[in-house]
């Protein structure tokens, strides 16, 4: 096996509550996705986790980042914020994981936020798929296109 | 072109996961203790970065390789990225450069020394996560060997996450590969050892 062979799966996610919550408390909730995510994960001995990290967005300046690259009982997260009260939260993940397809990795997120949602503290969670995430997943030129970078026709694939 | 006095490159390498951007964020706050200028630049596999949107929540300007544009060989945008830096910034210090943790480390001198920089201009660390030891060597052996011998020093982090006997043998992992070579350990939640500042930046000092 080398590195190549963990391709990135990206996921937007938003979560919302009807009341605020408490940083602390939006902490535990995604902790929790993570959990039984990694979870879902470590159970096919095929999947190695390169990297899952995450970026919990609570406004312009302030976020929570996750980060696990073991198992479900090492995830870490790092607080950097001033805010307290909160009732939405924008979330990027990045996944490495080897042998595991974009679909399935889905599922998992989806089954994960769908335990967090059924927990009793009323949020909503969605996902936004990565074929839907279009602004930053642009090429900066077309396919039939001069690259401007290095000035040659070459293939998105190359 | 390109000035006598360019800003020196330190090169962050290691796996994923592995901390190099918390040591290129404890790097920033040495150098801006040292009055240094730096530049960011960082190559994140995965269409929607995540470490460079934390920089800039913290107010860090970030490069990343052309919106992360996945289709160009990195050697050329990161080329083409130095080459930009350097006509337009006359007062920069270091360029910091973390590229993806599944990046080949021998691809990125090319382009390196393409912008004017000679092998021996650029400060290469390797961030060995020690947590991660049987990975590495189950997995990673030859990223790990062309890792450890493309770099200047290695720091090996997570130190309080592992038992001394688990950080010795890091280290001696390291040591069989490139007997010689420098091993800091740190635990990257605190400040960097000021051994460490002083490799990195010592010489420097005003
Ligand atoms: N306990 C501990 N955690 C660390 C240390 N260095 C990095 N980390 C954590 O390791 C995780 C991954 O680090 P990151 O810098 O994102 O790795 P990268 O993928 O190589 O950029 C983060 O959660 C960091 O907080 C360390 O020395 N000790
Ligand atoms: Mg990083």
């Amino acid at each position: 096996m080398y590195q190549e062979e963990f391709l990135p799966v990206v996921f937007k996610v938003e979560l919302r509550s009807e009341r605020t919550f408490s940083v602390k408390k939006w902490q535990k909730i995604i902790d929790d996705i993570f959990c039984s995510y990694v979870d879902d994960i470590s159970k096919n001995e095929e999947c190695l986790i390169g990297h899952i990290k995450a970026l919990a967005e609570i406004d312009k300046e302030n976020f929570i980042k996750y980060s696990c690259i073991n198992d479900s009982n090492h995830i870490n997260s790092e607080v950097h914020c001033k805010q307290n009260n909160i009732n939405k939260i924008n979330m990027i993940i990045n996944s490495l994981v080897s042998n595991i397809s974009e679909n399935e990795s889905c599922q998992f997120l989806e089954r994960s936020c769908l335990v967090a949602e059924n927990a009793g503290d009323q949020i909503n969670i969605e996902i936004v798929k990565n074929e839907k995430i279009t602004i930053e997943k642009t090429h900066h030129h077309g396919e039939d296109e001069v690259c401007p970078i290095c000035g040659e026709h070459h293939l998105h694939k190359d | 072109m390109i000035k006598n006095n360019r800003p020196e490159v330190i090169l962050f390498t290691g796996f994923l996961g592995s901390g190099k951007t918390t040591m290129l964020l404890k790097t920033i706050e040495m150098a801006s203790v040292y009055q240094k200028k730096c530049a960011i630049i960082i190559n994140e596999i995965g269409e929607v970065g995540i470490d460079n949107r934390q920089m800039r929540m913290l107010g860090y300007d970030v490069l990343d390789l052309f919106g992360g544009c996945v289709c160009c060989t990195m050697k050329v945008t990161l080329e083409a990225t130095i080459n930009h830096l350097l006509e337009n910034n006359d007062n920069l210090d270091y360029i910091l450069f973390e590229p993806s943790g599944v990046a080949d480390p021998l691809a990125l001198y090319e382009a390196i020394t393409n912008c004017g920089y000679a092998e021996s201009d650029i400060q290469n660390i390797f961030i060995f996560d020690p947590t991660r030891i049987d990975f590495y060597q189950k997995h990673l052996k030859t990223l790990f060997w062309d890792s450890v011998n493309l770099a200047n020093y290695v720091v090996i982090n997570k130190i309080d996450e592992v038992s001394k006997e688990r950080t010795e043998e890091a280290a001696d992992m390291v040591a069989s590969i490139k007997p010689g070579i420098k091993s800091f350990k740190m635990n990257l939640n605190n400040e960097l050892t000021s051994e460490f500042s002083q490799h990195l930046m010592g010489k420097e000092v005003s």
